[in-house]
């Protein structure tokens, strides 16, 4: 076949237009994080009691499952050594998240969409736009790894010397790149950008769980081999600094992309290799209502994210309750001071304090996600299907409505849960814990008053400003700011810190259950959503 | 004989612009009711109204003489809908998107006129909404509209994206339901069709309604307004565009 990479140049042009606001944002959180940690880091660091007890907790099996083994502990281990363990595994999980996005993104979705129909049908090669692709997460990832590279080593904090840090930035750029490949790879095998990117995602999660399982068994550890993320983890940055991992993943890479590109040339245009199962030709007893309907819409998003904050939860969990971590946080100014202390309380419970608020905020997202669905439906023109059916406003609103709240009682028991199911061993071994199930749902569930009137915020907008529904994420933000930033006192007046339901929260154990501020917030979110209500069985639907 | 539609001196506005302005239509019980004018001219607009989907700005519009905005789900139980841009959910299969629609209406799904149905419009119901094309996802809304049993039917230019030989199973299935009495309001851009299928024709334009009356009687006014009798509904039409264009140039 001849001309197969054609115009491939000009098609790297018309991407890098497309992707200029998108990827340059991901670049820049990525290295603003990596540059910004590093100096922070350092200050794990107290004194060598401190770095015994914060040693002893990277050794800690639930610990290395998470982020990986610890190296250069038995030789002088220093903020290098702690960056790379810490750091370089989920850093990687995002780098490659946004490059599954890339090339799903400018492949199979333009696909999709009929717009690399287009394309072929100017003179580019049958190849050209996956190469474009390809040629563009290239620069994407060479700029994030010399950019992070360049920009740790100029943190010029100890023990991360410029070589060490360059060898980061490289780890990064080539672990990108490869799941670029994975992406180009299921953008081939699947008919549909949903599958091909929720297959590379899978995968990624496969080839972490994969190294976890090596790192924690050294019989198995041929499996963190295999893993291209545990092979990279084994570059041992900062302490030996070896580069012939990223090599190999760099060869691993351009065979994938390699057979990505022969599949791509051997399949017609909107076809896959894993033929699309048949669907349904009738519909389940659960599709007959608008509520039911909504639940199936819903459903696949509000399941991922129960489990990701189960996970987050869980992840927290396993540094909670070690002996290591309360020495360390007891004996660490730094972090004593983050997580506060209040006489009588342990380290442990304040801690718990800490991951539920954190834990809320993220809750609240999928509660908006299914509020504003609503609002999303209209604009898609597809709620006039129900309304101009025996549906009324009022019940075609409340199948949403009720999704939200009840996501948000789920999401919170979610985190609880998480907490426990990893910590409940550990916590059992430590004495005069008072942290039992009971206590960890009791902890969050006290934050449902908060996440209804963000809920029932969100309904009002629909209701009554249906074109600014989505300013319900800025005011989610500023309420984020607040809570986390208004942790630093005098830096923020009182009436504005109290602008958000969240201030009305009481933390346990910190401070007791209050009812009247509780049940002030419930009625306020009760209020909200009437009063959306309300207006949106008064207003026009829109379709813009 | 009571009437199936009744719009008086209706006027929507959207913000500044007026979408329709001081338009009045009626439609008797059985009768088939032909749309047209250009794109743009209103149709939706009118037909969203009379869904109570939108609020009229002013005047009225009824249907089997209930208030097409507050009784609107009161109506909607005897009312079939087939939008003319028809969005469907990308994650479900043709045949779920049918049974939701039949079932919100009625209990009973009607699995056998389903499935005649489906074989008529040769729609594939296992297929995800995402690979359907704009025919085939206005073949699931014709096919959830001809399930239902309505007494009135609100088409929405349903064949815009059909091939001619389902616009021919479209006429077909459309005279069956004028043969057992139901009402039919059909905007369309296809005007053999409209000529075909329609009692009554009403014409709009920019958002104001210029006739309404039996093709014949459109013709006849025509003819006594330029002495020309147009032979096509075509003919007709093109007739008011110029008109109408000549006016606004002046």
């Amino acid at each position: 076949m001849k001309g197969n990479f054609d115009n491939s140049g000009s098609l790297v042009r018309f991407i890098l237009r497309r992707e200029r606001v998108t990827s340059a944002v991901w670049i820049l959180l990525i290295v603003a994080f990596s540059v910004g940690l590093a100096p922070a880091l350092g200050g794990m660091f107290g004194d060598a009691e401190s770095k015994a007890d914060l040693m002893g907790m990277l050794e800690n099996p639930s610990m290395i499952a998470m982020v990986g083994p610890a190296y250069g502990l038995e030789s002088d281990y220093n903020t290098g050594a702690l960056y790379a363990n810490f750091m370089l595994l989920w850093v990687i999980i995002t780098v490659g998240i946004m490059n599954i996005f890339l090339i799903v993104r400018h492949t199979r979705s333009d696909e999709e969409k009929g717009r690399a129909e287009v394309v072929r049908s100017l003179p580019a090669g049958r190849l050209s736009n996956l190469n474009a692709a390809m040629l563009t997460a290239v620069m994407v990832n060479a700029a994030l790894a010399l950019l992070t590279g360049f920009g740790i080593a100029a943190a010029g904090v100890e023990g991360m010397d410029f070589t060490g840090s360059m060898l980061y930035g490289v780890a990064l750029g080539v672990s990108g790149l490869f799941f670029a490949a994975v992406a180009a790879l299921f953008c081939q095998l699947s008919a549909s950008s949903r599958g091909a990117s929720g297959l590379s995602i899978v995968t990624l999660g496969l080839l972490y769980m994969m190294r976890a399982a090596g790192d924690m068994n050294s019989d198995a550890e041929i499996l963190s081999w295999i893993s291209p993320m545990g092979l990279i983890q084994r570059s041992q940055i900062f302490v030996e600094n070896f580069w012939w991992p990223s090599l190999v993943v760099l060869l691993i890479t351009v065979f994938v992309t390699a057979l990505a590109y022969l599949l791509n040339a051997k399949r017609d245009l909107g076809q896959g290799f894993i033929a699309a199962r048949p669907g349904r030709k009738n519909a389940s007893s659960l599709l007959s209502s608008p509520t039911g309907l909504a639940f199936r819409l819903l459903r696949n998003s509000m399941t991922g994210w129960f489990i990701g904050i189960f996970i987050i939860g869980a992840a927290y969990g396993t540094i909670l309750g070690t002996e290591d971590f309360n020495n360390f946080v007891e004996t660490n100014e730094f972090y004593g001071q983050l997580i506060g202390s209040i006489p009588g309380f342990s380290t442990t419970q304040m801690f718990v304090s800490m991951i539920t608020s954190i834990g809320a905020f993220i809750a609240v997202i999928p509660a908006l996600t299914a509020a504003l669905k609503l609002r999303g439906e209209e604009k898609e023109g597809r709620a006039e299907h129900l309304l101009s059916r025996s549906v009324s406003r009022v019940r075609y609103l409340s199948g949403y409505t009720l999704i939200a709240f009840a996501a948000s009682v789920l999401m919170q028991c979610g985190t609880a849960l998480g907490i426990y199911s990893v910590a409940s061993a550990a916590l059992a071994d430590t004495p005069g814990s008072s942290i039992t199930l009971g206590y960890l749902l009791k902890a969050n569930l006290v934050y449902l008053p908060a996440l209804w009137v963000m809920i029932g915020l969100a309904v009002l907008m629909v209701g009554a400003l249906p074109k600014a529904a989505a300013a319900v994420w800025g005011y989610y933000g500023f309420s984020f700011f607040l809570m986390f930033i208004g942790r630093l006192p005098d830096l923020i007046p009182g009436w504005l810190q109290k602008s958000t339901p969240f201030a009305f929260i009481p933390q346990l154990p910190i401070e007791e259950i209050t009812l009247l501020p509780l049940a002030v917030l419930t009625l306020i979110a009760a209020g909200l959503t009437a009063a959306g209500l309300f207006f949106y069985k008064k207003r026009d639907m829109l379709t813009v | 004989m009571t009437q199936t539609l009744l719009i008086q001196n209706l006027t929507k506005k959207f913000g500044h612009f007026t979408a329709l302005d001081d338009v009045n239509l009626q439609m008797g019980e059985g009768e088939v009711f032909g749309y047209i004018g250009p794109n743009g001219a209103g149709k939706t607009t009118t037909i969203r109204v009379l869904l109570g989907i939108l609020q009229a700005s002013r005047g009225s519009a009824s249907v089997f003489g209930l208030d097409a905005w507050k009784d609107a789900v009161e109506i909607h139980k005897r009312i079939a809908y087939v939008p003319g841009d028809v969005n469907l959910w990308p994650n479900l299969t043709g045949g779920e998107v049918i049974d939701l629609f039949v079932r919100l209406r009625q209990r009973d799904a009607g699995d056998s006129r389903k499935k005649q149905l489906l074989d008529m419009f040769d729609l594939d119901p296992s297929k995800k909404c995402r690979t359907y094309s704009k025919g085939n996802r206005q073949k699931v809304a014709l096919v959830a509209a001809f399930a239902s049993d309505a007494d009135l039917f609100i088409l929405d230019e349903p064949t815009s994206g059909l091939d001619p030989l389902m616009m021919e199973i479209f006429v077909e299935q459309v005279l069956a339901l004028k043969h057992s009495g139901k009402g039919i309001f059909l905007s369309s851009h296809i005007l053999s069709e409209v000529e075909r299928l329609c009692d009554r024709v009403g014409i709009i334009m920019k958002g104001k309604v210029l006739q309404t009356g039996t093709l014949d009687q459109l013709k006849q006014n025509a003819a006594a307004a330029d002495g020309v009798l147009p032979s096509t509904m075509e003919e007709l039409f093109m007739r008011y565009y110029k008109q109408r264009g000549e006016e606004e140039a002046v």
